[in-house]
């Protein structure tokens, strides 16, 4: 007799592969970049786009896998905000190919190091981003700053706005709604609640900008 | 920062040939010209061996032999990648952000795959503006000049920017390097006071170590290890403090939590050998020193120690055949090196001498001494005591004794190598002449030492430093000897006046002294007093 099957870990293993290939496709097409055929600008840049939210969406599919009842754990290291928002901003260029505007406003107050997870928040902020770039109309805003106890990560667009279910929705729980926004206001709450200084602890905040337009907080301690 | 990729050499390492080409297609849009690959870690060792690179891109996870941690800390240990050569670890998944936290040598950065060319170019030129911010403590460091990189880091933490918790660990880690604990203990305290950060907490524990509060120190890691499993240094330490607290059934434990999880580290089950071995535990040492040698085989880095280790406990439990093919294998593996023959030799005396072939047994010593007598051949204490027990065996009784008295004379306070020279006297039949032997050169030892000291006292310095630099000369291996002498030396300064070529001798006793052993107390206080003795004459700090 065999083993029965274990389903989760099967999952997880090819979630793993899937990745893994995503990662190649996406090299492959920085190749096709690289070769600046005229007219594919806009047609790659859809295609990493695609290829990003997968690949961002396997990682936090993953990420939450791990989590097995218990909390993420972060690995928590000094940081520079400045340059970590530099890196999410090249990530972000990266899927728009000039579509849309990306600005990045380093407040005054911002600290020169912070502690924190980067890859994490990477990704929990790279969800707002993705949400950002469906919605912008023509540029999104990335900012960072220092609000009390806390370093505070903004992204801003121009779009709309969140609908009115999702601003008034609790973030604790993944809710399967429309395109998976839920899981990844989830999962960015979860990397949110998961860093934790001194009894305290972190928090994502949904709202909408004057005149319109979504604004992202993400809070760390 | 701007970088100028036309003239950077860089080399690519990974297992995976389709990464390999695009990590180089991404490399060559930045204008990287000078690109060269490696599927395997020892063929990235080769090739940093022939020529030196700019920039080390190198996966994690390297197939089944290595991965890219190990590689880098060989390479840093080994001097192989100077301080300004950067690397960067790629990793396909979360794992390595874990591992990097704790590690003693992390890499300039990590990328988790799948990354754009644009994120790579940016962590480049960022790793080079750090590079070029450290240049000037670098250019020290590989000088040799401490004390001024030290007071330049200190300089530099005046200033908070987005480099300031990397320059703290620097610090810190100079402050150890120079035996100043105290200095060092403050800086980790102070960032874990900002943020219990893995490295920090590692860094207060081995504070805690080295001043022997072992309590404190084995607190601190299991709470790292609670927290953290995953954090295999903490093991490590775990396992010394014990030790040190003769804890040897927990230490033994710990390390054995460790081997499980990353039963592929080395150095990890080589500790773990001679620590089953000293608790008497031959299974167990077996094992860890059969991979050890298994490692060793596809490893750049290993050595004929691993076989000798392995073919004594093959001994003890009397697996002889075994014992002779691990001799047989340290040959071929070494194409029969000076340091390899000596090995096999002096081992294949014991092991036939065991198996009553006395012949053989006789040839195998001939052997190992004519090797010996022919070459310089740096065996550790074991081997020594191998070979003089050999030497007993075939009546070779002056040689022995020769041996032995050589290595009391230089380890003449190790309360252990004393017992087991004793021993081999004891086997040998001749337990009163051996401990006679044995005392007369202890005495002597302690006898010169304290005529040292003692004519320091009298204020016949120069007779002092005449009389413990000859002894230091002369049996280069003894701490106390060393350590005395570095003293006198300073003493002599401090009173007499500055010597240029006394405090020169004094910082080489004290540089052997710390690869020796870097936490004796003794080498503690003559630090502080090198320190103040510098000061007093206004030398560069």
């Amino acid at each position: 007799m065999s083993a029965p099957l274990d389903l989760n870990a099967l999952a997880a293993s090819s979630i793993h592969e899937v990745k893994n290939l995503l990662g190649q496709l996406t090299l492959s097409l920085e190749e096709i970049a690289q070769a600046q055929c005229p007219g594919t600008e806009q047609k790659i840049a859809s295609a990493r786009f695609a290829c990003s939210r997968v690949v961002d969406r396997l990682t936090e599919m993953l990420i939450l896998y791990k989590l097995d009842g218990g909390y993420l754990k972060p690995s928590i290291a000094a940081h520079s905000p400045a340059d970590f928002l530099e890196d999410v901003m090249l990530a972000a260029q990266n899927l728009t190919a000039g579509r849309i505007a990306i600005r990045i406003e380093t407040a005054a107050n911002a600290p020169a190091f912070w502690f924190f997870d980067r890859d994490l928040t990477e990704s929990a902020l790279m969800n707002a981003v993705h949400n950002a770039l469906l919605h912008a109309r023509s540029h999104i805003t990335l900012s960072t700053e220092q609000e009390g106890d806390y370093l505070l990560f903004r992204i801003r667009d121009d779009g709309p706005g969140y609908p009115a279910e999702v601003l008034h929705a609790t973030l604790d729980a993944p809710r399967a709604s429309q395109q998976g926004t839920g899981l990844g206001l989830f999962f960015a709450s979860s990397v949110a609640q998961a860093h934790r200084n001194k009894e305290r602890h972190g928090k994502v905040l949904l709202e909408n900008g004057a005149p319109s337009g979504a604004l992202f907080s993400l809070y760390l301690p | 920062m701007e970088i100028n990729f036309a003239e950077k050499r860089v080399l690519i390492i990974d297992d995976h040939p389709g990464m390999r080409s695009s990590m180089r297609a991404i490399l060559s849009g930045f204008g990287v010209v000078l690109i060269e690959m490696s599927g395997t870690a020892n063929d990235g060792i080769r090739r940093l061996q022939a020529k030196s690179f700019d920039i080390i891109i190198c996966d994690y996870f390297l197939g089944d032999s290595s991965d890219g941690q190990q590689l880098l800390e060989q390479l840093r240990r080994n001097n192989l990648i100077s301080l300004s050569t950067i690397f960067i670890m790629v990793t396909a998944e979360r794992v390595y952000e874990k591992v990097v936290s704790a590690v003693e040598l992390a890499p300039d950065d990590y990328l988790i795959k799948p990354f754009s060319g644009e994120v790579l170019r940016s962590r480049l030129e960022r790793i080079m503006a750090k590079k070029h911010a450290f240049a000037a403590i670098y250019n020290l460091l590989e000088e040799g000049k401490l004390a001024e990189a030290t007071q330049l880091c200190k300089e530099l933490t005046k200033h908070q920017n987005k480099y300031t918790i990397d320059i703290l660990r620097l610090l810190a880690e100079l402050y150890v390097t120079q035996g100043k604990f105290d200095e060092a203990q403050d800086i980790y305290q102070q960032v874990v006071a900002l943020r219990a950060v893995p490295w920090a907490r590692m860094g207060l524990a081995t504070m805690f170590h080295y001043k022997n509060r072992h309590h404190e120190a084995e607190e601190l890691l299991e709470e790292v290890i609670d927290e953290a499993p995953e954090y295999m240094a903490a093991y490590d330490l775990l396992s010394k403090v014990c030790e040190s607290q003769e804890k040897n059934d927990r230490a033994q434990q710990v390390l054995e939590r460790a081997v499980a999880a990353s039963p592929l580290i080395a150095h990890r089950q080589k500790e773990m050998g001679q620590l089953a071995m000293r608790n008497g535990d031959m299974e167990a040492a077996e094992k860890a020193f059969e991979t050890v040698v298994e490692r060793g085989k596809t490893s750049f880095f290993r050595s004929a120690e691993d076989y000798a280790n392995l073919s004594r406990v093959q001994m003890e439990r009397g697996k002889t055949k075994e014992a002779l093919s691990t001799l047989r294998d340290v040959r071929t593996s070494f194409n029969g090196s000076p340091e390899a023959e000596f090995t096999a030799s002096v081992m294949e005396s014991l092991v036939h001498k065991k198996t009553g072939d006395t012949e053989a047994s006789a040839k195998a010593l001939e052997a190992a001494l004519a090797i010996q007598k022919n070459n310089q051949i740096a065996a550790d204490e074991n081997l020594s005591l191998d070979l003089a027990k050999a030497c007993f065996a075939h009546g070779k009784d002056e040689e022995a004794k020769g041996l032995i008295e050589n290595l009391v004379r230089n380890n003449h306070d190790s309360v252990a190598l004393i017992q087991k020279a004793k021993q081999l006297f004891e086997e040998a039949g001749k337990g009163a002449e051996g401990s006679a032997i044995v005392d007369g050169n202890v005495k002597e030892i302690i006898q010169l030492n304290n005529q040292g000291v003692l004519k320091a006292k009298e204020g016949d310095l120069d007779g002092s430093v005449q009389l413990l630099t000859e002894a230091a000369e002369k049996m280069p291996g003894n701490l106390q000897i060393i350590l005395n002498a570095a003293q006198a030396l300073l003493v002599h300064i401090d009173q007499r006046g500055w010597n240029e070529h006394y405090m020169l001798s004094a910082q080489r006793y004290m540089d052997t002294a710390r690869i020796k052993s870097a936490t004796h107390p003794k080498l503690l206080s003559i630090n502080k007093l090198a320190q103040e003795v510098t000061k007093k004459y206004g030398v560069a700090a």
